[in-house]
């Protein structure tokens, strides 16, 4: 890495400064966090019990709420790329608050929503006998409630990118919507889809403060991996550290798989990645 | 089968008002400068923007027509259209870009690719058919887009500037295969820039500015009679050797 032509004013210099800063503080923890892993006995740390157990919580519950995510955000998504909607600014600033909102926020208003004597939550007690809080249903929607608008946005993008002359375009050659659809609209903004999926998974995987505040902290319930980490720091130092690895490798996979799927729709990457060179 | 229109579209502040005939078998290219209107008129013969006024008509076909309160989608007029920067379906290679209209339309798979290798070899792109349109150059393709407009078994042609990111060899076969689509009796009206186009192609010229018709004959007759200074502008750039 060199920055070329820039080195010898002091502009330059100051503004390559700032940089390296900037990049230390994002990667100097992770550093640390990589030097303190006892990676001989990580394989043992990794296989306890109740490690395994929040894995599988996590895993489990995020995959859900992704999935909740996608079946509700892309609907969500083209209603708002689509500008005709009046008020359509309103619903996209609704969708966002969340992603600003500190996490413990949307714990407390979930639980004023769906807790016992909640504003939904009463009801639902009292004719259905059914209790959200502190089960893992309530750890998928307070996943769900944090990794939503990042879908939602992504997706929006990527509809918009798509582009409505594309689809006339298609229209023009004898494509009916439907197929239009099917063959223009769909494939090319799968990409976008497949990003927004991959940060709402890691997003819903990481959900920390709305989770202990909603769901509480139930080892094989509710104890997600963060929730588990926080919990084994008192505990046994080795093993929140060990769980925090392979918190940090499972992010890691789902940024390098979106990276492929990304270069995929870049100029070169077909030729690349399926061997072939243009004649 | 003639293409007969008069359209009327308002846009904000803008309105086109402007009539075209265009008889089988015959090109009618369009000039004017940027914002004139060209591109309007093509695509509200294409179904793509709303008329205020007036109608289109194809033969006897009516695709348009406001009074009666007609309006055929775009997708059932069965005009071949290349709009302005192509708009390819980026995430398809060449060949199914090409092959998409037919397809569309329900023509099997191999058949419709064949047709699309035929029209992609006659544009000089036989080598590049599996190539993602991503892929592709600006010149390559505005070349497939041609392509993909003669394809989609058209009644009738309408492109927006199909030769201006091309330079004098590439310009040619694209050229040749639209007189030879144009000469199985369809109409085409074709949008430029290069009166050197109007002149090697089109029967007619009509030239718009501000949303009307400024002056309308044969590409000779307008370039001998200049009745406008844009007018004047085109002639002198198509009389530079080589520009």
């Amino acid at each position: 890495m060199s920055v070329r032509g820039r080195g010898a004013s002091p502009g330059g210099v100051l503004l390559v400064a700032l940089a390296s800063v900037g990049t230390a503080v994002l990667v100097l923890p992770l550093v640390a966090l990589l030097l303190a892993t006892p990676w001989s006995a990580l394989p043992t740390l990794v296989g306890d019990p109740t490690v395994l157990q929040a894995l599988r919580l996590s895993l489990l519950t995020a995959g859900t709420a992704t999935l909740v995510a996608l079946a509700l955000g892309v609907p969500l998504a083209w209603v708002l790329a689509h500008d005709d909607l009046r008020g359509a600014w309103l619903l996209r600033s609704l969708v966002t608050v969340p992603l600003v909102l500190p996490p413990v926020v949307g714990g407390v208003a979930l639980l004023l929503l769906l807790g016992r004597r909640g504003l939904v939550g009463g009801a639902l007690d009292t004719w259905f006998g059914v209790t959200v809080p502190f089960t893992s249903v309530a750890v998928v929607l307070a996943q769900l409630f944090v990794s939503l608008p990042f879908l939602v946005l992504s997706v929006e993008g990527a509809l918009r990118g798509a582009s409505r002359r594309r689809a006339l375009a298609a229209q023009t050659l004898g494509a009916s919507p439907a197929y239009v659809l099917r063959r223009v609209t769909l494939p090319s903004v799968a990409p976008g889809v497949a990003a927004g999926a991959a940060l709402c998974f890691t997003r819903a995987l990481g959900e920390f403060g709305a989770t202990v505040t909603f769901a509480g902290s139930f080892p094989g319930t509710t104890r997600t991996m963060p929730l588990a980490v926080s919990q084994a720091m008192d505990s046994a130092p080795e093993q929140a550290v060990a769980m925090s690895v392979l918190l940090l490798l499972l992010s890691v996979a789902v940024l390098v798989a979106l990276r492929g799927r990304w270069l995929g729709g870049l100029p070169g990457a077909h030729a690349v990645r399926s061997g072939r060179t243009p004649r | 089968m003639t293409l007969d229109a008069r359209v009327r579209v308002t846009r904000a502040a803008f309105c086109l008002d402007v009539a075209v005939r265009v008889p089988a078998g015959t090109v009618l290219a369009v000039m004017g400068p940027n914002g004139s209107g060209k591109s309007t008129l093509l695509e509200a013969i294409a179904g793509l923007a709303p008329l205020t006024a007036g109608h289109v008509r194809l033969a006897d076909d009516v695709l348009a027509d406001v009074a009666a309160g007609r309006h055929v989608p775009p997708h059932e007029r069965r005009l071949g259209v290349a709009l302005q920067d192509g708009l390819l379906f980026g995430h398809l290679t060449a060949r199914e870009n090409v092959a998409f209209g037919p397809r569309a339309q329900g023509v099997r798979a191999t058949a419709a690719r064949a047709t699309a290798d035929a029209l992609l070899a006659d544009v000089g792109l036989a080598a590049l058919a599996r190539t993602r349109a991503d892929r592709l150059s600006g010149g390559q393709a505005q070349r497939v887009a041609v392509a993909r407009a003669v394809a989609a078994r058209p009644r009738a042609l309408l492109l927006d500037e199909p030769f201006g990111a091309l330079d004098a060899a590439t310009r040619a076969p694209v050229r040749a295969l639209v007189r030879r689509a144009v000469a199985t009796g369809l109409p085409a009206l074709v949008v430029t820039h290069d009166l050197r186009d109007a002149l090697e192609l089109a029967d007619h010229l009509l030239v718009l500015q501000d949303g009307r018709e400024v002056q309308r004959g044969t590409p000779a007759d307008v370039a001998s009679a200049p009745a406008t200074p844009y007018v004047e502008h085109v002639v002198a750039a198509a009389s530079w050797p080589g520009s």
